[in-house]
C-alpha cells in the first residue's frame, strides 16, 4: 500500500518538476498587439489627433461663431474642467516615443523604414510643439518638461507658460533646422505626405503665430522669433486637415449633423457679416428652411428660449463646410497675412500693414471659395472693412475673427489677445462670473492625483477656473 | 446521500460474521425523520461481537445466541437504541436523529463531503429544493438573501435573462471581484455580457445562468479565502460550490416532471406628472401658413394650435383639453389634419410594455443499483418578455452517471449542455436604443401610446412623435419606441458545455486516487443592428466569443482512524488551460443596401477586432485534517501555483491555511437546551495572478487613415516586475444547536486583508500614460454574519419554519500605492465618480453637491439657485447590511413559502431621476407650491419652486425659482440625485398543495404538487420612488453605484406543477 502511495506521489511530483512548473515558453507574449513599433504608425496616430484640435466645438462657441440650437449649456460656459489627459497619453506620448526610438542607440537603426532619424525627430518635435501650444493656450501652466516620462515620473511638476512658450520657440527653431531634405522623408505622414520642406515651412509659420501671441507680454522674444521664423520661409498654401469621405476619418462637423441639428450660425457672427454683405456668410450658413434666407440663432440664451425657436427657423452650419470630407484649417495663409499685417504695424517687417491685411482677406475669400475680383473689391471698399491705420488692430481683430471661422481654439486665443471683436458674454451664462472664459480648468485627475504639483501651479497662476488670465493675456 | 456514503463506510468497518445460533431475529430499521428505511445500521447483539448491518431496504436478520436478549441498533448521526427481544422474532426499530452527534454532511473544497463538525470555517449550504420557491432561472438570482454575506445585484426581469452580479463579503479587491463557480468540481466561467460602466448597451446575461437549477442538489457557499484555499487564485472572492443531483439506488427508476407557467408585468415605473404636455414653454405654437413653402391645401391650417414636436421635454402647455395638432396629424393617414384635444395619458408608458409569458418545463430520469447510478435531465424555457418583440429560449441537457467496475475501480461522468437563443433583448443605459430611457428621461407626457404602435408609414418610412417640424417628419432626437423594439432587435445565441470524466481507484479502504478531466466551453454570438431609415445611421455588428477552460486533476485521498484520532488527507495536482477567442465586426458609415444586415454591406471600411488569449496555471496542493474524539479538529492546507501570466521570476506562489473546530458540547453533559456547540477559528492566504499580457510593452493598433496604419502607445504602462497578490483572512465562528436542532444559530466574524493588489493605478495623464499596473495597497473587508434557522411550531398537521440571515460588511481601503490617497474606479454620466479612497469605505461617491452654511442650510445665490461645491464626498456605495427572511408553513397537504430579502444602506446615483425632473416628466415638477399656485407658473405670478437657503453673506433667504430653471440647475448637481439603496423586497411567494396519496393511487405518480408562485411580489420598502434599488445589475458592470435608463421593475405570477413518477 505504502509503495503504491509513494509511486503515485512520485509520478505526480516528478512530472510536475520535469515540465518545470515555472516555464511557459512564449505563452504570455501578446498575440494581439505588436511589440515592435512601426514609428510611421505612431506618427499617423499622432496626426489623426490633430483632428481633435481643429474639430473642437466648445471653442467655436466661446468665439461665438456658432450658437447651440437647443441644449445651450456649452455656450453658457457650464463646463469648467476640461480633460487634457487624452492629448498627453495619445498624440504626445506617440511623438515622444518616436523621438526616443530615433534617439536611442539600441533602436535608432530599427526604425529607419519610417524615415531618417533626424527627419522623424524633427517632425515629432514640430507636432509636439503644435499640440503643446494648443494646450497651453487653454490651460496656461502645464506639466511640460517633466511630462511624458511614463513610469519614470508619475507626478510631473508644472512649468510656467513663459517657460513653455520660450521652449516651444526653441523647439520649432531647432526642428526646422534639423530637417534634412536630403535624407529619407517621414512615413505615415497624412498631413504633408512626406514633404519635408512643408514641415519646415509649417514650423516657421507656427513659430510666427506663437511669437505674436506673446507680443504683449514679451515684445523682445516675440519680435526676434517672428522675424527669424518669417525669414526661414512660411507656408505657401493653407495647411488643412485632410478628412476622408469615410466614417473612420470624417469631418467631425459631418458627424455632428448626421442625426442632430445642434449648431446654428450665431447672431454675433451674422450681425457683423450681414450688413457688410460678406460673401462668406452664405458659405458659413445654410438658408433657414422656413424662409430660404440666412437666419441667425441668438447666442447664449436659455434652453427654454432656444427650444421655443423651431428648427425650421434658423440657419445651420453651411453644407460645404460639413461635408464628410470637407477639410478643416490647421494654419492658413489668411492667418499668416493677418499676423504679418500686425507685425508691419509694429514695424517688425517691411511692407505695409494694409497690403498684408488685404491679402489676408483675399486669402480668406479664396479659402472659402468665394473669391471674385469684383466681389472682393466691393467688400474691402466698404467703410467698415477698408483699412484704417488708426483702427488697424480693430480691423485686424474683426476680420481675423471672421477668417478664423471654425478654427475655435485659435480664434478664441486671438479674441483674448486682441480684445477684438468685442464679444458680449452669454445672456444666460451658467458660470459664476458670467464672463467669457479666458482659460479652462485642469482635469480633476490632476487635482486628485498630482495634487502637490497642481497646487503649486495654481498658487503661481491663480485660481483654477475659467476667469484666470493667462501669462500672455495681459491686456 | 449521506446515508449511502456512511453505509459504505460502515460496511467496510463493521461487517462481522456470526456463527453461534439459537434464534433468528429480523426486521426493518427506519428513520423517524422521514420514515424511510435506513441502510447500513449496525445491529449488534449486546455483550458479544456478533452482529450485522441493515441492507438497502433497511432490513436485517441477526442470530441471537442463547442467553442474549438485547440488540443494539446504532448508526452514525442517530441515537443508538437497545431493544430487548421478547417473544416476537420480528423487531422493527425506528431510530431518532442525534443532533448532538451529527449535523449535516456538507460538501467542502475539492468536492469532499465532510461532517460539518470537522469544518473550521464558514460554509453555508442551501439545498437545491430550497434555492428558489418560484423557479428563478438564474442560480445567482436565487442566492439573494438566502446565504449570509451574499449580495446579489440583480437586473430587471424586463432584461430577459439579464446579468445578476454576486458579491461575497463585500469587496475584496479594488475591482470588486466575483466568486468562483464550481459545478461538481469543474470550475465554470461566469463572465457577464453586459455593458461596461456607462457604455450603454444590451445585457446578454451572465454565464452562470446556464446552470439548470433543477439539476442542483445543493449549493455550498465557501465564503472568503479560508474555505477556498484549495481552489487557487480565483477563489480569493469565495467559491459557489454546486453539487448536482445523482441517480439513487434507493428509489429505483424515478421520473420527475416540473412545469411552471408565469406571467410578467411591468410593476415599478416612476410617477409622472400628468398636467403639462411636451414643449419648453406653456404657450402653444401656432401654425403660420406660408404659400412659399407649404402646400396649398394647408392654407386652412393657418392659425391652428400646435405643440413643439421637436422638444423631448414636457414643459409645454397645460393638458386642458384644448384642440391641437398632435404629431401624427402631420403624417400621412386618415388622422392627417386632425385637431384633437390635449389630454393627459397617465398610462402611456405602462401601455408600451406587454405581458411576458414564461414556460419552464423540466423532466428528469434517474436510477441506480449497487453497481452504478445515472440521472438524465432536460429542461426547456420559452419566454417572451415585457419589452415588445423580445423572446428567449433556453434548453438544458444534463447527464450524471457513475459505474463501479470492481470493488476498487469506479468511473463517473458529468455532462451539461445549455443552448440559449434570444431576440430583442432590451438595451439599458443612456442610449437611444432604450425606449425606457426615453420614457423616463426625454419624452412628452401627452403622447398616446396607441398612436405610436403603427410605427411605419405605408411607404415603409418610420413614424416618430419627435418630428422636426410639420414639413420635416424625420425624428430629431428619438425614434418611435416600437421601431426600436421591433426593427432594432438584436439576436444572440450561445452553446455551452461543461462537465467532467473521473476515474477513481480505491487502493485500500483508506486510500483512493482519482483522476479528473474537466472542461467548460461556450460559443456565443451576438448580432446587433440599427434598421435603415431611422434616426441613426443603419448598422450591423456581430461579435463571437469562444471561451474554454480545461482542467486536468489528480487527487489522492487518505482516511484512517487511529483510536481516538482520525486523519483525513488529500494531495493533488492540477493543470488549468484557459483560452479565449473574440471576434467583432461592425459596419461603418451605414449599410450599402438598406436592411441588408451583413458586414459586406459596410459602406466604409468595417471595424474589426480579433483577440485571443491563452493562460496556464499549474498547481499542487495538499490538505490534512486531524480529529480527536470527534471533538477537536485541526485542518491545514498548502497550495502552490505557477501562473503563465506573471513574470517568470515571480510566477510561483505558495499559500497556506489552517483551521480548527472545537465541539465543546462533547465535553459538557447532555443538555436538552444546548444540544450542540462548535467554535471555529481559521486563517488562510490566497494568492492571485493577473490577466495575460500585462507585463511587456506592446502597441495598440488603431484605426488606419486610408492606407496608413495607425499605432498608438497604450494608455497603461506594463509592469515587468509584478508579483502575485496575497489576501489573508481570519475567521472565527460559533455554531449552536438548541433543543435538538429546533433552533440553529451560526455566527461568524471575519477579516480579510487583501494586500499587494494587482491594480491599474490611475496616474496623471500628463505622465503620458493614464494607468500603471502595480502591486500595492490593502483592501480590508471585515464583517459579521448571522444565520438562524428554526422551527417555530411543529404540530401534527401544522409546522412553521423560519430561516433568517443577515450580514454586516465593511470594506475599507486601508492603503493604496505609495503617495496615492485616492483611486478613481469609474466615472458615471456627467462627472459622478466612484472611488477607492484611503481610510474610507471602498466605493466613495464623489461629485458636485450643495455648499452648506454653518447652520446646515444650503447656500443659494441672489436668484435662489444653489451654490455648488465640487469634489464632494457623497456617500458610499456598499450596503451596510444585507439579508433575507424565509418562512415556510405546512398545513396538512398545503405548503406556503414566503421569502423576503432586504438591504440597508448603500448609496447610488440616479440619472433617470435627474432627467425625469430636468425634462419636466416627473411628478415633482408639477403641482402647486406653498402659496397654492402652480409651481410652473411664472414667479412674478406667484408660481415657482420655493427654495430656502442662506445667501453668501450669511442671511437666511427664501426665493421662488422658475420651475424649469430650477430643474435645469440641478443637472449635474449629483448630491440631489444620490439615493439610499435600502430596500425590503417580497421576492418569492409559493402556495403549494400536495395531492393526497389516495388520489395518486389511481395515477402513475408517486407525488404531485400544484403551486401558485409569485416573484418580485412587492417592493415593500424603498427610499427612491419609481426605481428598484435591487436591480442595478445591468449596465453597471458589477459596481452598481448608479443607474441610467434602468429597465422597469417586473412582477410575475404563475403556477407550478411538480410530478414524481
Amino acid at each position: 500500500m505504502k509503495k503504491v502511495n509513494k509511486i503515485v506521489m512520485g509520478v505526480l511530483v516528478g512530472s510536475m518538476l520535469l515540465t518545470s512548473c515555472s516555464e511557459f515558453g512564449d505563452q504570455n507574449t501578446d498575440p494581439n498587439r505588436p511589440s515592435n513599433p512601426l514609428t510611421s504608425g505612431l506618427l499617423t496616430g499622432a496626426q489623426r489627433s490633430v483632428s481633435s484640435v481643429v474639430g473642437d466645438a466648445t471653442s467655436v462657441l466661446y468665439a461665438q461663431h456658432l450658437s447651440e440650437k437647443q441644449y445651450t449649456e456649452a455656450s453658457r460656459y457650464q463646463t469648467i474642467y476640461f480633460n487634457f489627459n487624452d492629448f498627453y497619453s495619445g498624440p504626445l506620448m506617440n511623438l515622444q516615443r518616436i523621438i526616443e526610438l530615433n534617439t536611442n542607440e539600441d533602436t535608432k537603426n530599427d526604425v529607419l523604414s519610417s524615415g531618417s532619424n533626424e527627419n522623424q525627430i524633427a517632425v515629432a518635435r514640430i507636432l509636439k510643439a503644435y499640440f503643446f501650444a494648443s494646450l497651453t493656450d487653454r490651460w496656461g501652466e502645464l506639466p511640460y518638461s517633466e511630462a511624458l516620462k511614463g513610469e519614470l515620473d508619475f507626478s510631473p511638476s508644472y512649468d510656467s507658460q513663459e517657460f513653455i512658450y520660450t521652449d516651444l520657440m526653441k523647439e520649432l527653431k531647432e526642428a526646422a533646422a534639423q530637417i534634412n531634405v536630403e535624407t529619407a522623408a517621414v512615413g505615415g505622414d497624412l498631413l504633408f505626405q512626406g514633404n519635408m520642406g512643408s514641415w519646415r515651412r509649417f514650423a516657421n509659420s507656427l513659430r510666427m503665430v506663437l511669437a505674436l501671441r506673446v507680443s504683449d507680454v514679451d515684445p523682445q522674444m516675440a519680435e526676434s522669433n517672428f522675424k527669424e521664423a518669417y525669414a526661414g520661409g512660411i507656408l505657401l498654401v493653407d495647411f488643412m486637415y485632410p478628412y476622408l469621405g469615410e466614417a473612420n476619418n470624417q469631418n467631425p462637423w459631418y458627424g455632428r449633423y448626421l442625426t442632430r441639428v445642434d449648431y446654428a450660425i450665431s447672431d454675433t457672427m451674422y450681425d457683423y457679416m450681414n450688413p457688410l454683405n460678406d460673401p462668406r456668410l452664405p458659405v458659413f450658413a445654410d438658408p433657414a428652411a422656413n424662409t430660404g434666407t440666412v437666419v441667425a440663432m441668438p447666442y447664449g440664451i436659455s434652453n427654454a428660449e432656444a427650444g421655443s425657436i423651431t428648427n425650421a427657423e434658423v440657419s445651420y452650419l453651411g453644407t460645404a463646410l460639413r461635408r464628410q470630407n470637407a477639410k478643416l484649417p490647421i494654419l492658413t495663409i489668411a492667418q499668416l497675412e493677418f499676423s504679418l499685417a500686425e507685425a508691419a504695424l509694429k514695424g517688425w517687417v517691411s511692407g505695409s500693414a494694409e497690403s498684408h491685411y488685404l491679402a489676408a482677406i483675399e486669402s480668406s475669400f479664396r479659402q472659402f471659395g468665394v473669391y471674385s475680383k469684383a466681389g472682393y473689391d466691393a467688400f474691402v471698399a466698404q467703410p467698415g472693412v477698408a483699412w484704417s491705420q488708426a483702427d488697424g488692430m480693430e480691423r485686424i481683430g474683426y476680420q481675423k475673427w471672421v477668417a478664423l471661422f471654425l478654427q475655435g481654439f485659435e480664434s478664441w486665443a486671438e479674441v483674448r489677445r486682441l480684445d477684438f471683436p468685442v464679444l458680449i458674454p452669454a445672456k444666460d451664462a451658467l458660470n459664476a462670473s458670467k464672463l467669457i472664459p479666458v482659460r479652462q480648468a485642469y482635469p480633476t485627475t490632476e487635482r486628485d492625483i498630482n495634487t502637490d504639483n497642481y497646487l503649486e501651479a495654481v498658487s503661481r497662476q491663480g485660481e483654477d477656473g475659467l476667469d484666470t488670465k493667462l501669462w500672455w493675456d495681459v491686456k | 446521500m449521506k446515508k449511502v456514503l456512511l453505509a459504505a463506510f460502515l460496511i467496510g468497518c463493521f461487517v462481522q460474521l456470526s456463527f453461534a445460533q439459537s434464534r433468528i431475529i429480523s426486521g426493518t430499521v427506519t428513520s423517524s425523520e422521514d420514515g424511510g428505511p435506513l441502510p447500513g445500521v449496525s445491529v449488534l447483539v449486546k455483550g458479544t461481537t456478533l452482529g450485522t448491518i441493515t441492507g438497502i431496504d433497511g432490513e436485517y436478520s441477526v442470530t441471537l445466541p442463547e442467553g442474549r436478549n438485547v440488540l443494539q441498533f446504532s448508526f452514525v448521526g442517530m441515537i443508538s437504541q437497545d431493544v430487548v427481544v421478547a417473544e416476537s422474532d420480528a423487531i422493527n426499530v425506528t431510530l431518532d436523529p442525534d443532533v448532538k452527534a451529527l449535523n449535516e454532511v456538507i460538501v467542502t473544497a475539492l468536492g469532499v463531503s465532510r461532517d460539518e463538525r470537522s469544518v473550521g470555517s464558514s460554509i453555508q449550504s442551501v439545498d437545491g429544493d430550497k434555492l428558489s420557491a418560484v423557479r428563478e432561472s438564474n442560480l445567482v438570482g436565487s442566492l439573494a438573501g438566502k446565504v449570509a454575506g451574499v449580495q446579489v445585484i440583480g437586473s430587471s426581469g424586463a432584461a430577459l435573462g439579464g446579468t445578476q452580479n454576486i458579491r461575497l463579503r463585500g469587496i475584496n479587491s479594488l475591482g470588486g471581484g466575483s466568486p468562483l463557480f464550481v459545478v461538481d468540481g469543474t470550475p465554470i466561467a461566469n463572465d457577464s455580457f453586459s455593458p461596461n460602466n456607462d457604455a450603454a448597451g444590451r445585457d446578454y446575461g451572465n454565464l452562470a445562468s446556464d446552470i439548470n437549477p433543477d439539476d442542483i442538489e445543493s449549493v455550498s457557499v465557501l465564503k472568503g479565502p479560508t474555505a477556498a484555499a484549495l481552489y487557487g487564485n480565483r477563489a480569493a472572492n469565495g467559491v459557489i460550490l454546486i453539487t448536482t443531483k445523482k441517480g439513487n439506488k434507493k428509489r429505483g427508476l424515478g421520473v420527475d416532471i416540473n412545469q411552471s407557467t408565469s406571467f410578467e408585468n411591468v410593476y415599478i415605473l416612476p410617477n409622472y406628472q400628468n398636467e403639462y404636455a411636451g414643449g419648453y414653454t406653456q404657450d402653444f405654437l401656432t401654425f403660420k401658413y406660408d404659400p412659399a413653402i407649404h402646400p396649398e391645401s394647408w392654407a386652412s391650417f393657418d392659425g391652428q394650435k400646435m405643440l413643439n414636436y421637436a422638444a423631448d421635454e414636457s414643459w409645454g402647455p397645460r393638458m386642458d383639453g384644448t384642440p391641437v395638432r398632435h404629431w401624427d396629424s402631420w403624417l400621412p393617414g386618415e388622422q392627417f389634419g386632425e385637431m384633437r384635444p390635449l389630454v393627459a395619458q397617465p398610462n402611456n408608458v405602462r401601455d408600451f410594455y406587454e405581458t411576458g409569458i414564461t414556460y419552464n418545463t423540466g423532466v428528469s430520469f434517474s436510477g441506480g443499483n449497487d453497481q452504478g447510478n445515472f440521472r438524465v435531465s432536460a429542461n426547456n424555457i420559452s419566454q417572451t418578455g415585457v419589452m415588445p418583440g423580445s423572446s428567449l429560449t433556453k434548453n438544458n441537457l444534463g447527464f450524471n452517471g457513475s459505474q463501479r467496475f470492481s470493488d476498487k475501480l469506479d468511473v463517473g461522468i458529468n455532462f451539461n449542455y445549455t443552448g440559449t437563443s434570444a431576440t430583442g433583448r432590451p438595451a439599458s443605459g443612456y442610449t437611444g436604443r432604450n425606449p425606457t430611457n426615453s420614457f423616463n428621461q426625454w419624452f412628452q407626457r401627452q403622447i398616446d401610446m396607441e398612436r405610436l404602435r403603427q410605427y411605419k408609414n405605408p411607404d415603409g418610412t418610420f413614424r416618430s412623435w419627435n418630428i422636426r417640424s410639420p414639413l420635416d417628419p424625420r425624428p430629431l432626437y428619438w425614434n418611435n419606441p416600437f421601431y426600436e423594439a421591433y426593427e432594432n432587435a438584436p439576436e444572440d445565441s450561445r452553446d455551452r458545455v461543461y462537465g467532467n470524466i473521473s476515474v477513481g481507484y480505491q487502493f485500500t479502504p483508506e486510500f483512493k486516487a482519482t483522476g479528473f478531466v474537466r472542461t467548460d466551453f461556450y460559443n456565443q454570438k451576438i448580432e446587433e443592428r440599427i434598421a435603415s431609415g431611422g434616426l441613426d445611421l443603419d448598422f450591423y455588428g456581430m461579435s463571437q466569443r469562444f471561451g474554454k477552460e480545461n482542467n486536468y486533476e489528480l487527487l489522492l485521498q487518505y482516511d484512517k482512524n487511529f483510536g481516538d484520532l482520525s486523519l483525513s488527507a488529500t494531495a493533488g495536482g492540477n493543470i488549468r488551460n484557459n483560452t479565449y477567442d473574440y471576434m467583432y465586426e461592425g459596419t461603418v458609415g451605414g449599410l450599402s443596401v438598406p436592411d441588408f444586415y451583413n458586414i459586406d454591406a459596410s459602406v466604409d471600411r468595417p471595424v474589426t477586432d480579433t483577440y485571443k488569449e491563452s493562460k496556464t496555471v499549474r498547481s499542487i496542493y495538499g490538505s490534512a485534517s486531524l480529529g480527536y474524539k470527534s471533538t477537536i479538529f485541526l485542518d491545514a492546507t498548502l497550495r502552490n501555483d505557477w501562473s503563465s501570466s506573471l513574470p517568470v521570476a515571480n510566477n510561483s506562489y505558495l499559500y497556506p491555511s489552517v483551521s480548527t473546530s472545537f465541539v465543546f458540547t462533547e465535553l459538557m453533559g447532555s443538555s436538552n437546551f444546548l444540544s450542540f456547540g462548535k467554535l471555529r477559528l481559521s486563517y488562510a492566504q490566497v494568492g492571485s495572478d493577473i490577466d495575460p499580457y500585462a507585463i511587456a510593452q506592446v502597441y495598440n493598433v488603431g484605426t488606419p487613415y486610408g492606407s496608413f496604419p495607425n499605432l498608438d502607445v497604450p494608455n497603461t504602462s506594463p509592469n515587468p516586475n509584478l508579483k502575485p497578490a496575497l489576501s489573508s483572512s481570519y475567521e472565527t465562528g460559533l455554531d449552536l444547536r438548541f433543543w435538538n436542532g429546533k433552533l440553529n444559530l451560526d455566527m461568524t466574524y471575519y477579516r480579510n486583508d487583501n494586500r499587494d493588489q494587482i491594480m491599474t493605478l490611475t496616474v496623471p495623464g500628463s505622465s503620458g500614460v493614464t494607468g500603471a499596473i502595480v502591486n500595492a495597497g490593502n483592501i480590508r473587508s471585515e464583517g459579521f454574519e448571522v444565520s438562524i434557522n428554526g422551527t417555530v411550531i411543529q404540530k401534527n398537521n401544522f409546522s412553521w419554519d423560519i430561516a433568517v440571515n443577515g450580514a454586516r460588511n465593511f470594506s475599507e481601503v486601508v492603503e493604496l500605492a505609495e503617495g496615492i490617497t485616492n483611486r478613481q474606479l469609474q466615472s458615471a454620466y456627467w462627472g459622478m465618480t466612484l472611488n477607492a479612497k484611503v481610510g474610507e469605505p471602498w466605493g466613495t461617491l464623489i461629485g458636485t453637491g450643495y455648499k452648506y452654511a454653518e447652520n446646515g442650510k444650503p447656500i443659494i445665490d441672489e436668484d435662489g439657485f444653489y451654490v455648488q461645491q465640487q469634489n464632494k464626498d457623497l456617500g458610499t456605495t456598499l450596503p451596510k447590511f444585507t439579508g433575507g427572511f424565509n418562512n415556510t408553513f405546512r398545513y396538512k397537504n398545503w405548503d406556503l413559502t414566503a421569502f423576503i430579502e432586504f438591504q440597508a444602506g448603500g448609496q447610488f446615483y440616479s440619472v433617470t431621476k435627474m432627467f425625469n425632473n430636468y425634462s419636466g416628466l416627473g411628478e415633482e415638477t408639477a403641482g402647486l407650491n406653498d402659496k397654492g399656485n402652480p409651481v410652473r407658473d411664472a414667479v412674478d405670478a406667484g408660481g415657482g419652486i420655493r427654495v430656502d437657503g442662506v445667501l453668501e453673506d450669511g442671511t437666511e433667504a427664501t426665493r421662488y425659482v422658475d420651475a424649469y430653471e430650477y430643474n435645469s440647475s440641478l443637472f449635474g448637481m449629483h448630491e440631489r440625485w444620490i439615493y439610499d439603496a435600502s430596500y425590503v423586497k417580497f421576492r418569492e411567494l409559493r402556495l403549494g398543495y400536495n395531492l393526497p396519496g389516495k388520489l395518486l393511487l389511481k395515477t402513475p405518480f408517486h407525488t404531485a404538487n400544484i403551486a401558485l408562485i409569485a416573484k418580485n411580489l412587492w417592493l415593500i420598502h424603498s427610499n427612491v420612488e419609481g426605481l428598484d434599488p435591487s436591480e442595478f445589475g445591468s449596465g453597471a458592470n458589477g459596481y452598481a453605484y448608479f443607474e441610467s435608463g434602468q429597465l422597469p421593475g417586473v412582477r410575475s405570477f404563475g403556477f407550478n406543477i411538480k410530478l414524481g413518477l
